[in-house]
């Protein structure tokens, strides 16, 4: 046997076809089994917390004012965010520089708007452009694009239409923030943000550069009504 | 009955896609120890919709393609995304290096000690530079030649060739016959 066949055998013993079916099917079967306690165990737990909490409910006071009376109407969102330590080398640009991808302007293509209202946008930055990136083998959609500021001070957002088959916002290691009954996530490295969350049928990703957790958060506010 | 058929429906679309999928994989993902997991997760994750709903046999391909690059994405997503694929030049650490390397040495000229090739994967799956691994993996499994492996990662021709020829003469000094592999 050549080197070249001694090389090749260790690796497709480590990336092989048949423990990575037999994984597969592990974690298939897995899975079923967890989903049959989820539809037992779970519904029961709910309907004994849903009973003891009206069970509870009937013996307060009738003056006991609820929670959100002593509260004003539109709570601040404290961001729960996510850092992250340094990976490699530093952010430069956005992800348009990313090789498969092209960049198809706006006046070519219809861009929706994905904002239900206005948007607060930092100080100083102004919407600078809209486009479209495709993926440059078979021009499909990869994004809808809408940039706020510069080079040096930007937010870069960029949406697609959901896809609720495999867009998982779910980690458990993540911390998430609720943002008017949204759920973000938000993530730190150096001066930039990463926030990722679905709204108004989009999954929106958006990255910041130089903008301060307060423009963040105004901003983010402004969007998730 | 239907999970019978489900089955059978899941097992026929991983015999035929499992090579392509696992070469997209291999070339996509930022670091070649993942490739089985994400593999394993787009899988999966068909296995549930082959599960729920019937898929048209033309679209299958696409659609398994479409689920690993999500898969891939959010795997990668604080990586990724977060450094925003920069304007940095990933090949500028190699590029001092690659006009000393002799191109003419040849993988079958290499004396592993104890003949094992297992820490010789291993070592190359650790390297820092990624391409590394990928490259190894295209020309010696794959068999693409360098200028499909070129094309299949977007570096140039004289990138890849170098970088097999550097790593093959670093395999030979770490790990020959005289050399400490101990390291």
């Amino acid at each position: 046997m050549t080197n070249k066949e001694k090389l090749k055998r260790v690796i497709n013993q480590d990336i092989n076809k048949d423990n990575n079916y037999d994984a597969i099917v592990k974690l298939a079967t897995k899975n079923k089994r967890t989903k049959y306690w989820q539809y037992t165990l779970i519904p029961t737990c709910l309907i004994i917390a849903f009973i003891s909490v009206i069970l509870l409910n009937n013996h307060k006071m009738s003056n006991n004012k609820m929670p959100q009376d002593n509260v004003n109407s539109i709570e601040e969102p404290i961001l729960n965010i996510n850092n992250i330590d340094m990976m490699t080398s530093s952010i430069e640009g956005g992800f348009k520089n990313y090789d498969d991808i092209d960049i198809e302007k706006k006046d070519n293509v219809y861009i929706p708007y994905p904002f239900m209202g206005g948007v607060s946008i930092p100080e100083n930055l102004k919407e600078s452009k809209s486009y479209v990136a495709y993926y440059k083998d078979d021009k499909a959609i990869s994004n809808y694009v809408i940039e706020y500021g510069n080079e040096y001070r930007n937010i870069i957002v960029s949406y697609q239409k959901a896809n609720p088959d495999y867009y998982d916002l779910t980690d458990t290691d993540i911390k998430t923030t609720i943002i008017n009954d949204y759920e973000v996530e938000i993530f730190k490295l150096s001066s930039n943000y990463f926030v990722i969350f679905t709204y108004n049928d989009y999954d929106f990703k958006i990255n910041t550069s130089n903008i301060t957790e307060e423009e963040l958060k105004e901003f983010l506010v402004s969007i998730l009504i | 009955m239907t999970s019978q058929i489900n089955l059978s429906k899941f097992n026929e679309v991983y015999d035929k896609t499992y090579n392509h999928l696992l070469k997209y994989v291999i070339v996509k993902c930022h670091n070649i120890n993942d490739a089985n997991d994400i593999l394993q997760e787009t899988y999966l994750e068909l296995w549930n919709i082959l599960h729920k709903k019937t898929l048209m046999d033309t679209n299958i391909k696409s659609y398994l393609f479409s689920i690993a690059n999500n898969k891939i994405k959010k795997h990668y997503s604080l990586i990724q995304r977060l450094k925003t694929i920069s304007l940095f030049d990933k090949n500028t650490d190699d590029i001092e290096l690659i006009d000393t390397i002799a191109d003419k040495i040849n993988i079958n000229d290499i004396i592993i000690n104890n003949d094992n090739w297992k820490i010789v994967w291993e070592y190359l799956k650790k390297q820092k530079n990624q391409d590394i691994p990928k490259i190894f993996y295209l020309y010696y499994t794959l068999e693409l030649t360098i200028k499909e492996i070129s094309q299949a990662l977007n570096v140039s021709e004289s990138y890849t060739k170098h970088l097999i020829y550097r790593t093959l003469h670093n395999l030979q000094r770490k790990y020959g016959n005289g050399g400490n592999s101990h390291d």
